[in-house]
C-alpha cells in the first residue's frame, strides 16, 4: 500500500512538470536518443537527463542502450496517460453539451 | 438525465470524433451551434466569454476568447460550409500557441436520431498526432484541470 502511493506520488510529481509533459507528448509519437530529445529544449542536456531519470523512475519512460546511445521510449503507463488527456477533453464536451440541454430545454418551455 | 458523450481518438491517427444525443428536434440544435447569444452559453467553462464574431454562412469568421484566471485565449477560424440544419464544416486555430500554421478541421453533422432527438457527430481533423495531443491538453492549460479532471480521474486511468 505504501509503496503503491509511492508510486503515485512519482507519477504525480512527474506530470507537474511542463517540460515532462511535452517529452512525454514527443515520445507518443516516437522513439529518441537523450541526445536528440535535449535539442529540443533551451535547458541544459544534463537538465533534460534530470528530467528523464524523475519520468524512469515514476515508469513513465524506458531507457534502452544501444551502442554508444540511450534510447528512450513511452512506457505502457504513459499511453494511459493520453487516455487520460483524452478523458479531459471529453469532460470539456460532456460541460458543453449540458449547457446545450440546458438551452434547448428553455428554448422549448418557451 | 443528460445523454453519454462519446469520444474516439485512434491512436497514431490525428483524428478525433465527438457524439451526443441531444433531445430537440435538428433546427433547434442547428440554432444553438450557430447563434451568438446561445453559443456564448455553453461553449466556455470560463464565466468570462466574448463571441467577438459569428457568422455562420459560408466564408463567414468566427472568434471566441475565453478568460481564465485573468489570461485570455482565443480560438478563430472561417466557416467553409453550413447548411442548415445538417451540417457545420469549419476551420480553427488557437491564436495563444505562438505559432501559426496549426489548423483543425472541423465538421459538425446533425442527423435525426428519434422524433425530437439529433445526433450529433464532430469530426475534427488535425494535421498531425502532435497537433492533436496539444488540443486535448489545451483542457489542462486553461486550467480546466482544476474543475473537473481531477486527480480521481488519474486514478481510475491506472
Amino acid at each position: 500500500m505504501v509503496e503503491q502511493s509511492l508510486y503515485l506520488d512519482n507519477i504525480f510529481n512527474s506530470l507537474a512538470d511542463p517540460t515532462r509533459r511535452d517529452i512525454l507528448r514527443r515520445l507518443i509519437d516516437a522513439h529518441y536518443t537523450v541526445g536528440q530529445l535535449a535539442k529540443h529544449y533551451d535547458i541544459s542536456f544534463a537538465a533534460v537527463a534530470k528530467h528523464l531519470t524523475v519520468l524512469e523512475k515514476a515508469k513513465l519512460i524506458r531507457k534502452q542502450r544501444k551502442g554508444r546511445e540511450q534510447i528512450v521510449s513511452i512506457a505502457p503507463q504513459a499511453v494511459k496517460d493520453a487516455s487520460y488527456y483524452l478523458k479531459q477533453y471529453e469532460s470539456l464536451w460532456s460541460h458543453r453539451f449540458d449547457e446545450i440541454d440546458t438551452i434547448l430545454k428553455e428554448i422549448y418551455e418557451s | 438525465m443528460s445523454h453519454r458523450t462519446v469520444i474516439t481518438a485512434v491512436p497514431g491517427v490525428p483524428i478525433i470524433q465527438i457524439e451526443r444525443i441531444f433531445d430537440a428536434p435538428q433546427e433547434k440544435v442547428f440554432q444553438v451551434f450557430t447563434q451568438k447569444d446561445k453559443v456564448a452559453r455553453w461553449w466556455s467553462p470560463s464565466d468570462e466569454v466574448h463571441i467577438e464574431q459569428l457568422e455562420a454562412h459560408e466564408g463567414g469568421t468566427w472568434r471566441f476568447t475565453h478568460i481564465f484566471d485573468g489570461r485570455e485565449i482565443t480560438f478563430y477560424g472561417v466557416f467553409h460550409e453550413v447548411t442548415a440544419p445538417e451540417r457545420i464544416v469549419q476551420t480553427a486555430e488557437f491564436a495563444n500557441l505562438g505559432e501559426r500554421g496549426h489548423v483543425v478541421l472541423g465538421r459538425y453533422e446533425f442527423t435525426k436520431f428519434a422524433e425530437n432527438q439529433t445526433r450529433m457527430l464532430l469530426t475534427e481533423a488535425y494535421l498531425t498526432t502532435q497537433d492533436r495531443d496539444t488540443a486535448l491538453q489545451s483542457g489542462m492549460e486553461t486550467g480546466l484541470a482544476q474543475s473537473y479532471g481531477n486527480i480521481d480521474n488519474v486514478l481510475q486511468d491506472m
